[in-house]
This record gives C-alpha cells, structure tokens and sequence, in this order.
C-alpha cells in the first residue's frame, strides 16, 4: 500500500513538473494556412524576424480548411495564437464575437507603423470604428494562358477584352489544332473564383444582399453549365473524372504543359509560373473572360494579419506586423510574392526587385484594376455548404447524370434551403 | 441447511487483505476510468445536449428542440450517406473477414519461418489509417496509377480508367483498401485456429472426410466464437471508417464516397453545424448498437463455445 502511494504520488508529481515546464516561457505562437510554396514564405520571415529582433516564434501552419477548423476550435478554448492571419470571410464573425484586438493604440505607441501607408489600405481592416486588422497585400483572380503553347500553335494569346464566348471557342481551337487542352477543368469548376466572376459580369452577385439566397438569375448557371459541357464534351479539357479527386496544384494539366489555360488567383498564379515556365515556357494573367463590359473582377484583401484579443505576447506580435510592413529585407524577401506591399516606401523598394513571376502578377494588378468594382460582402456562414453543392453539380451535369437545366434547378433549390435556415 | 450456505464471518486479516485487494485492482485501473469519465462520458453527454441546439463551433449552442434530427429526414445527402455506408459495410466486413480467415489458415501451420508471414501481412494493418497510405492508394489507382499501367500491359491497349474519380468504381477502390486491412482479424483468427485440437482432424482423417468436410464440419464451427468477435468489431469499425474515404476522395465523386462518419466531419467542422453533426453522431450509435445487438441475439444460433 504504502509502494502503491509513493508510486502515484512520483506520477503526480512528474505530471505537474511536466505541465508547469511546458508552461514556462513560451514562445510567440503564429499561425496561418497556405500553399506548400506560401508557407515557405511565411517560414522564412518567421526566421528572419526571429534572428533579427531575437524574439522566439513557434509557428503553426495548416491548409485552408484546416486552418479554419482549427482556429475555430482554438477561439472555443480560448487559446487563440498570439499572432494569426485572417480572411474576408470570417473576420467579421471573429470581430463580432469580441475574439481580436483592436490595434489602433498599437498604432498610435508607434509598435505598428503606418506612416508610408495609404488610408485606403487600412480601411479595410476597420470594423465599427475600431482597426482589427492590418492587410499586407491584396490578391485577385485571373486567367492563366501559356503564352509560348499557344503562340506555337499559331494563335493569339487572348487580351483582357475576350468575351466568354470568344473564350470558349479559343479553347475548343487550341484543342482542335494541338490535341491539348485548351483550358484546364480544375479552373473552370471553382465557384467561388472563376464562376463568381462569371455571375458579376453577368449583373449579379452569388448571393443577395439579406444573404438568405442566391443573388443572380438561374438562367445565368444554366449557360454556365451548357459552355463548360460543350468543352467537356468535346474532349477540349480534361474529363470530369479527373476533377473528383483533388490531385495537388503540381498534377493539374497546366503544370504539366497539358493544358493551354487555368483560372487561378493571383497568389497561386506566381506558383503556375514558376511551375511551367522552364519546361514550358512564360505565362501570362488576363481577367476572366466576359468581365471587361461590367467590371467582373474585384481586389480582395487577402493578407489580414490580426492578433488575438488575450495574445500573451503582443508586443512581439505587433513586431511581427511591423516587420512584414516596414521591413526591407522582410520585403526583399518575400518579393511581392504575398501581394503588392502596402506601405508605398516598401512598394517601390520592391518594384526593382521583382522576378519575372511576381513582375507579372504586379503588372496584373495594376491593369486588371481598370476591371473591377466593388467588392463583394463577405460570404453568408452556409457559404462552404453551397460551395460543396456546386461541386456536386457541376460533376453531375458533366457525368451526364443531369442536364445543365436540371443541374441549375437542383442546385438553386439547395441553396435556397441552405442559405434560408 | 443454512449454516453451509450461509457466508463463513472473515476474520480480520482476511477483510482487510481483501479491501487490500479491491484498492490494488482500482488503482490499477484507475487511469482507465478517469480516461472513461472525462474524456469519453462528459464529451458524450456534451455532444448529446449539443444534438439538440444550433451551434457553430464560436458562438453560445442555442436551444433547437429537435429540429436537427427532423431535418435529417430531409436532407438529401444525409440519406445518400446512409446507403452507401450500408454498402460499404455489408461488402467490407464479409469481405475482410474471408480473407483474413484464408491467410490465417494458411498461416497457421509450422513451417519454418512462419512467424516471419505473420508479421508481413500484420504490417497492412499497422499502417492502416496513415495518410501515407491513403496517398498510395490514390496514386495507385489514378489515371497514371500502377493498376492501369498493369491493366495496359496485360491488354495491351492503353487504360486511362480513374478508378478512385469515377463514380462507377470510387467506393470499390475504397472498399478494396480496407480489405487490404485483414491483419488483426487475421492474427485473431490464427491464434483460433490453433485452439483447435489436433485430435479432431485426426480422427476425421481416420474416417475418410474430404478437405472440404474437415473445413466445414471442424474448423468452421470451432472458429465460430472468434467469428462472432471479428464480425462484431469489423462491423462497428466498418461503420466508422473516415480517414480513407477524407484522403482520398474527400466524399466525392458526387457524394459516392460520403460515409457516414465523413459527413459527419463535413457537417461539423467544414459547414460549421456542430449540433447537426452532433445529433447525427448519435444516430451512428443507434445504427451501430442496432446491428451490434442483432449479430448478438442471432449469435445464439450458430456460434458453438466449447463446454
């Protein structure tokens, strides 16, 4: 009995030993989701800013949906990283349920820095009179054409203005006289991108304003559906059997000089870039095709660095911000790969720097502008669930299972039901 | 009468070597139910009130009545999961279990080295729910996986076949996968098969059975209680099998892959509806302990247990 006692009580004891050393001196924790290709970016700014300003960072990375899992999870516990990056689609519900810190004062102590940035670069990170976020860099989307393919095959590569009829029949062209595929389906199937720009340019929006349904014509799916099928079916990209399983950005038929364009944002687009550009030669970014008449095309903050509202650390986490803000070799680093930076020292300072493939998304970004209006609000919370649901669709049309009629019917049904509970 | 069945009085060393005993025996097992209460009873009794409110995962559960276990009944891709788990379980788990017995028979003879095999088609099982081999399995059965390269050469026409992103086939790869997982029924099943006496066979020998009728007659009835436990947790692990069907096809094509445990995922971590999921969580446990319950009244029926 009296083994037994001192027994647990050693295991007690080195229990508590354990929890306390754990709890002792805790680095900054950071997190964010990305890419393989971003995360090595958001690494080594964490080394660099480590080493640098000597504050010890443990960094905690996931994929998007994870990422949004997991925060979730975290917010729950109240055990949110010090350090965390937010998106336009859920900062508002993380604002309203008190979760983030308002940075203003940080500003004002001088911690953060925003005398080279422009107002209308903050503002997008103000909710209700406070500033929850500071976005270091906005992103869009496009369309990727391969511009030594096609000019081999005798063709023009498409401007800005190509309407999305133009765009089908340059597709089914570049199939008819190469072989290859004149686009690639893993673009063509994202709602939340290509075909959310597809309904802009159509005078609509995916959702309406109470966000209680869907916000466009369902005639404007029905057509959607018909061109994506006239391009299926005619064997001009790839099928749809290759769509159902996600394979990895490195399989997909742009990266592997299979298919002549991609839809993508302009994030992923440096990655399609530099994935290609050895083997197959340079490529280029275009608006998605129909936007130029209505102004399709929007830019969207995609770099919100916020901390979170019981950070234990956030005089280092607002060091963190200022760094990606105003630091040179931070900036010279990361070379625009995450955005344009917004501090207009740090723009210019980068500009001279540039690789060919972040040249190309910058310049996009300066030509595309002349596209886009309003953003559009951020997403109702059943957002992933429709989005789900045209996946589901969008393979069905394709398969043969239902008409692109049926198909919009369906899919209009669903989301009423979902976007109304 | 009563003096012999009545209880001998303990004398004082033996009560307290007795308590002695009970304290050892609960202490030992004490991890266990303190792992029992905190992290299994109070989750599920958490998880029980949460199927009756709308919760998002951020917020406060708001009071739902019943309305997540009504709208089950009208949610599409709730009952397409429920057909193709049912499908899934009723291939598998037969499935499974022939092969894990036919490699056990085979593996528990004597030979030299057996031990060896053993642990060779064990290594399947031990791996089992890695992503890595998710990820093996997707390459292998993709367009440029190894089985069409083996289908080209044998039929010397090129296949181009997605076997895990055609609709027809996607559960079947699935499915095929988990059989390749027969290493712990199969370990259960040798160790059976040993219990068997010698004798038996023996003396059917002597009466001239045929291999079939020593199979049928001896071994199966022999290994019927072992059976039973194999059926049981096949099916129960059958039920709740995710991570493949979350690697490597994620639910799709169209939902022909959406198992049970997998909508749940989706529900309660992708879609942010946790009471929902919650509230479907519990309708596993009934469907579980619904067919757990039937393979246990029938087993009366056709298990043997040796007397």
């Amino acid at each position: 009995m009296k083994k037994l006692c001192t027994v647990l009580m050693a295991v007690l004891l080195a229990a508590l030993v354990l929890t306390t050393a754990m709890a002792a001196d805790e680095p900054m924790r950071m997190t964010w989701w990305g890419s393989e290709s971003s995360n090595k970016i958001y690494l080594g700014v964490s080394d660099m800013f480590s080493q640098e300003l000597g504050i010890e960072v443990e960094n905690e990375y996931l994929s998007w949906d994870d990422y949004w899992t997991k925060l979730n999870t975290l917010a729950a516990a109240n055990d949110l990283p010090d350090s965390l990056r937010m998106d336009l689609a859920y900062i508002k519900s993380y604002v309203d349920k008190g979760l983030l810190m308002d940075l203003t004062e940080l500003v004002e102590k001088g911690l953060i820095d925003l005398s080279d940035v422009p107002e209308s670069a903050i503002s997008g990170g103000m909710f209700d009179g406070g500033l929850y976020a500071i976005n270091a860099g906005s992103n869009s989307i496009g369309m990727l054409y391969n511009v030594k393919m096609i000019t081999d095959a005798g063709m023009e590569v498409p401007g800005h203005e190509l309407t999305w009829a133009e765009f089908e029949q340059f597709v089914l062209d570049f199939y008819a006289k190469t072989g290859i595929y004149g686009s690639d389906l893993w673009g063509l199937r994202d709602y939340n991108g290509t075909f959310r720009a597809y309904v802009r340019s159509n005078g609509g929006q995916l959702y309406n304003e109470a966000q209680d349904n869907l916000g466009f014509e369902q005639q404007i799916l029905v057509d959607y559906l018909n061109s994506i099928k006239r391009l299926h079916d005619a064997g001009a990209v790839q099928n749809v059997s290759e769509i159902t399983v996600d394979v990895g950005r490195e399989n997909q038929p742009y990266s592997k000089g299979q298919a002549a364009s991609i839809t993508t944002t302009t994030d992923s687009g440096t990655t399609y870039y530099s994935m290609v550009k050895d083997t197959f030669g340079p490529s280029v970014l275009r608006i998605i095709p129909g936007s130029a008449e209505n102004k399709g095309m929007w830019v969207k903050p995609s770099q919100f660095m916020a901390i979170a509202k019981d950070a234990e650390h956030v005089e280092e986490a607002a060091a963190y911000i200022n760094y990606w803000t105003n630091s040179e070799s931070c900036n010279e680093f990361i070379s625009g790969r995450r955005g344009v930076p917004i501090s207009n020292k740090m723009a210019s300072f980068v500009g001279s720097k540039l690789d060919e493939a972040s040249k190309m998304t910058f310049d996009y970004m300066v030509e595309m502008a002349a596209y886009a209006s309003e953003l559009y609000d951020p997403d109702p919370i059943a957002h992933s669930e429709v989005d789900a649901e045209f996946s589901t669709t969008f393979q069905s049309v394709l398969f043969g299972e239902m008409t692109p009629e049926e198909g919009a019917k369906h899919f209009f049904e669903f989301a009423a039901k979902v976007l109304g509970e | 009468m009563t003096a012999a069945t009545a209880k001998k009085p303990m004398t004082k060393g033996a009560r307290l070597r007795k308590r002695r005993n009970n304290l050892a025996g609960l202490a030992f097992i004490s991890p266990w139910l303190f792992g029992l209460l905190v992290f299994t009873s109070i989750p599920m009794l958490y998880s029980l009130y949460l199927s009756f409110t709308k919760f998002d995962g951020l917020g406060d559960p708001k009071w739902y009545g019943l309305n997540n276990y009504i709208n089950m009944f009208q949610d599409g891709v709730f009952w397409k999961s429920v057909g193709i788990t049912f499908q899934y379980v009723f291939i598998l788990v037969p499935l499974r279990l022939s092969a894990a017995l036919g490699v056990a028979m085979v593996l528990a003879s004597n030979h030299r080295g057996i031990g060896l095999y053993r642990t060779v088609y064990y290594i399947p099982s031990l791996l089992s729910g890695s992503v890595a081999i998710a990820i093996i399995w997707s390459k292998l059965f993709g367009t440029d996986g190894a089985i069409n390269g083996i289908l080209t050469m044998m039929l010397g026409r090129p296949m181009t076949y997605n076997w895990v992103g055609e609709p027809a086939t996607a559960l079947y790869s699935l499915i095929l996968l988990g059989c390749w997982h027969f290493g712990s029924s199969m370990l259960i099943f040798v160790s059976g098969l040993k219990q068997i006496p010698q004798s038996y066979y023996e003396a059917a020998l002597i009466d001239g059975a045929s291999p079939w009728q020593r199979f049928s007659r001896i071994t199966l009835p022999m290994l019927t209680p072992v059976i039973f436990f194999n059926l049981v947790m096949g099916i129960i692990n059958a039920f709740k099998a995710f991570s493949e069907a979350l690697i490597i096809t994620d639910g799709g094509p169209m939902n022909r892959t959406m198992l049970f445990a997998l909508y749940i995922y989706k529900q309660g971590f992708t879609y942010f509806k946790m009471g929902y999921a919650c509230a479907m969580s519990w309708v596993l446990l009934l469907i579980i302990s619904v067919f757990s319950i039937f393979v246990f009244k029938s087993s009366d029926g056709w298990v043997h247990y040796e007397e």
